[in-house]
């Protein structure tokens, strides 16, 4: 007699899985991708911070356009412009007056008041870890004057405090949105988009802000994913799954590229690579054998092979199409006769010298970069050795000067739209950030001047003046200025990739009817 | 009983050494641990020396090791992992979510190993010497080689992209579970493959298959019934390790297809520093994989008699 299976081995793995699925937490968002007007963006960092402003979730927030601070620096105009605030003016040298835009609601209804912003910066200033962008070294006091002005002082003269009301890092959010538990931005910005939902590490989900004080907002959705992987954010817009996919890595790039439907932006960003001396002890201290080194490099080799064409030769700290670099300066060609003269100048026979090159390995690029300079400067009978570690292995020695050279990839504007910060950690003699352990008290003044000076044109001058002297006496030998990549659906206008990162999701964004 | 009291104390022992061991991982590592916590929530490389003090004194972190981590004993006793210092929610709730998702990954994608690994290992025994048992060996065998970060984007280019079938990335209902799961899938299916061709060879041979089929029995009834439960018991033992080790999330899986898991929070645990998040996770994995080893031994006891009469005995 036959007898039935107590359970068939199919209806076993079907209810297996439904009950699988039943219990796994799916995202249910709807996609918003191809729908007309709506845009969903590929984002290479997710909220790491629960959304506290004082870390790099303000910028993202700012980026999905939910987030807005008092003042912007546009990029183009090199030039701070009005947003939450409408007029700024320094009644004296630490005393600055900020008059609110009118009618500006937030999310969740209530209205934007000079009480509403005292309360957002000072919980900025009094956090564990308040930003460097502003906190209290660089702050004293905020108070509100009257129901839009907001009165903020700085300890010592300031020209550059509009700049920190403009970084993210000072976004204003409604009072509600600072709990106990954290920050709560859902229903709590001031943006064009307002967000609605959240799949924790996944996405978060935006609606219309229907009572912008901007105008109209044109998008009606837009879902913002957090993809870690380059490639798969690549894949998303070449799918279609996205119709916007930011930092796209450069081996992605010629796929891209040649997909018709598709814009790849190019975008020089803040950031430097270099080759960082050690100034403060033999050999670097020599600055002959420093610009021996700088003359060994072949910069476009650099560029070429190990960016992919991803990044340029650097003429110094700054980019050429920044405002604060100095002007007619070229990237220091590979000159090997010179760079072996000067090598005899500093007192090295070839093959005398030998040195350890310290690489970190969350650039993945410094491991060929390592190999390149390693071939330069053998080429004039230095011997480099490569030793490769997580940046936090290697970070002891470089903060206490203990060793000869490495590699190192520095946001100048990581604080503020301005390099005061950046010039003042790295290269004054009481730097927070000196890893190359410079010190010339000329340059200290010229820093610290350039602090209290209200033009931007003068103030820029004395940038340029410094990034000169740097470069011409090879105090880090500056390698590239890398580009950033972003890569689009054809139809969608009105996007720029911003190179401080600050927006991607604006109100000129749109999308053409599919 | 016994078994199980023994097994009660080697999870407690373990869980206790484990613990103190992922509670070490941060000190013995070089770097600042709290510049590590910073680096972590800003891309600034610059910290404030004065900041950096005051989180350290606000984590407890300035005190000595063993008073930190008998705090952290006393207070995981309780139910109470802590707070992630990164996204500052409680790590028991962020680990739960990881689990869950990973969990799904886990079994589907083992349900479909074993499922394929049956109907090709026994096909391969029951063709044995044949050219569909040599096909199937050398291509399991092939399988095996094919790692998951190679796997994955083929499964993308051609699946996504070409085809536009599936999804390329995300958790956002059952289509998008197909991808990850066929990556992960691949290898322990080879594996299953195997020893399920082995041991229904094996069952093949012995006389009460034989006897079976000499009673009457179809070949399928004597396959299913004599034959393949048989053959199960070393692929349950092989499910069992890797479901231990899919549990603790596929990195690389995760990573790629942007699958909010247990090996992509464990990974950016790691990434940025966040001790409570690592010591929770690493715990809740060694604590799954040695509750899976025993259940595991239990299963055993149940299915083949030999294995409990051994554990009375001992």
């Amino acid at each position: 007699m036959k007898r039935s299976l107590p359970l068939r081995p199919s209806a076993l793995i079907c209810s297996a899985l439904l009950t699988l699925t039943a219990c796994g937490t799916f995202e249910n968002n709807d996609s918003t991708a191809g729908a007309d007007q709506n845009v969903v963006i590929s984002l290479q960092f997710s909220p790491r911070s629960n959304y506290a402003l004082e870390t790099d979730d303000a910028l993202l927030l700012s980026q999905i356009g939910c987030l807005e601070t008092l003042l912007t620096y546009d990029n183009k105009a090199g030039a701070l412009k009005p947003l939450l605030a409408t007029k700024w003016t320094q009644s004296n040298p630490t005393t600055w007056d900020f008059t609110l835009r009118e009618n500006v609601k937030f999310q969740d209804g209530t209205g934007l008041t000079a009480d509403a912003v005292v309360q957002g910066l000072k919980h900025v200033l009094a956090v564990e870890a308040p930003p460097r962008a502003f906190n209290k070294t660089v702050v004293s006091s905020i108070t509100a004057l009257d129901g839009s002005t907001v009165r903020i002082t700085t300890p010592k003269p300031s020209a550059l405090l509009p700049f920190r009301l403009a970084s993210a890092n000072t976004g204003i959010l409604a009072p509600a949105a600072y709990t106990s538990s954290g920050i709560k931005p859902i229903g709590h910005c001031t943006g064009p988009y307002k967000p609605v939902s959240e799949a924790t590490g996944q996405s978060i989900s935006m609606e219309r802000n229907t009572t912008y004080w901007g105008g109209q907002v044109p998008l009606a959705k837009v879902e913002a994913r957090f993809i870690a992987e380059g490639a798969t954010r690549a894949t998303q817009v070449q799918t279609g799954e996205s119709q916007i996919a930011l930092g796209i890595p450069a081996t992605s790039v010629a796929a891209l590229k040649s997909d018709k439907d598709l814009v790849v932006s190019e975008t020089f960003t803040p950031r430097t690579t270099g080759l960082y001396f050690n100034n403060s002890r033999a050999p670097f201290n020599k600055a002959a054998l420093r610009k021996a080194v700088q003359a060994a490099l072949d910069l476009n080799a650099i560029a070429k092979s190990v960016y992919n064409n991803g990044a340029e030769p650097a003429i110094g700290p700054f980019s050429p199409t920044e405002p604060w670099a100095p002007k007619g300066m070229r990237p220091v060609a590979q000159n090997l006769d010179q760079a072996k003269a000067l090598l005899a100048e500093a007192g090295y026979a070839p093959g005398k010298l030998k040195l350890t090159l310290l690489a970190y390995t969350e650039r993945p690029e410094f491991a060929d970069l390592a190999t390149v300079i390693q071939a330069n400067l053998k080429a004039i009978g230095i011997e480099v050795k490569v030793k490769s570690s997580d940046y936090a292995g290697i970070e002891p020695q470089l903060l206490s000067g203990d060793y000869d050279l490495t590699l190192l990839s520095r946001n100048h504007l990581v604080d503020i739209a301005d390099p005061n910060g950046f010039l003042s950690s790295d290269y004054t003699c009481d730097g927070g950030f000196n890893i190359s352990h410079f010190c010339d008290p000329a340059i200290d003044k010229k820093i610290a001047s350039a602090n209290a000076l209200a033009d931007a044109t003068e103030r820029n001058a004395v940038y340029a003046e410094v990034a000169r002297y740097l470069e011409e006496n090879a105090v880090t030998v500056f390698g590239v200025h890398e580009q950033t990549l972003a890569a689009y659906r054809a139809g969608v206008k009105g996007f720029t990739d911003d190179p401080l990162a600050r927006y991607a999701i604006t109100t000129a964004v749109t999308v053409a009817k599919q | 009983m016994f078994f199980l009291i023994r097994r009660l104390a080697v999870l407690v022992g373990t869980l206790v050494i484990a613990s103190f061991v992922v509670f070490l991982i941060p000190y013995l590592t070089p770097g600042d641990p709290v510049r590590k916590i910073l680096r972590g929530r800003v891309s600034d490389l610059n910290v404030d020396p004065v900041t950096l003090e005051n989180l350290r004194r606000s984590y407890g972190l300035d005190r000595p090791l063993l008073t930190q981590f008998w705090d952290w004993l006393v207070k995981a006793l309780r139910g109470d992992l802590g707070l992630s210092y990164t996204r500052r929610s409680p790590v028991t709730e962020m680990i739960g979510s990881a689990l869950g998702v990973t969990t799904v990954l886990a079994i589907t994608s083992l349900l479909i190993a074993l499922v394929a690994a049956l109907l090709f290992g026994s096909l391969a025994a029951v063709k044995r010497g044949r050219p569909t048992d040599t096909a199937i060996t050398s291509i399991t065998q092939g399988f095996v080689a094919i790692p998951e970060y190679w796997l994955a984007p083929v499964l993308i280019l051609v699946f996504a992209l070409q085809l536009g079938a599936l999804p390329s990335a995300g958790w956002r209902g059952p289509e998008s579970l197909v991808l990850p799961c066929l990556t992960l899938a691949l290898r322990p299916m080879s594996y299953f493959t195997q020893v399920t061709r082995a041991s229904m060879i094996d069952v093949l041979e012995s006389p009460h298959i034989t006897a079976a089929r000499a009673r009457g029995l179809t070949f399928g009834a004597t396959m299913i019934r004599h034959g393949l439960r048989n053959a199960l018991l070393p692929v349950i033992t092989l499910f069992s390790v890797w479901l231990a080790g899919l549990l603790g999330g596929s990195v690389v899986v995760e990573v790629i297809f942007s699958i909010p898991g247990m090996g992509r929070l464990l990974y950016e645990s790691v990434i940025n520093n966040d001790i409570p998040t690592i010591q929770a996770g690493v715990i809740s994995l060694v604590g799954l994989a040695v509750l899976i080893t025993t259940l595991t031994d239990m299963g055993y006891t149940l299915i083949n008699p030999t294995v409990r009469a051994a554990h009375v005995s001992a």
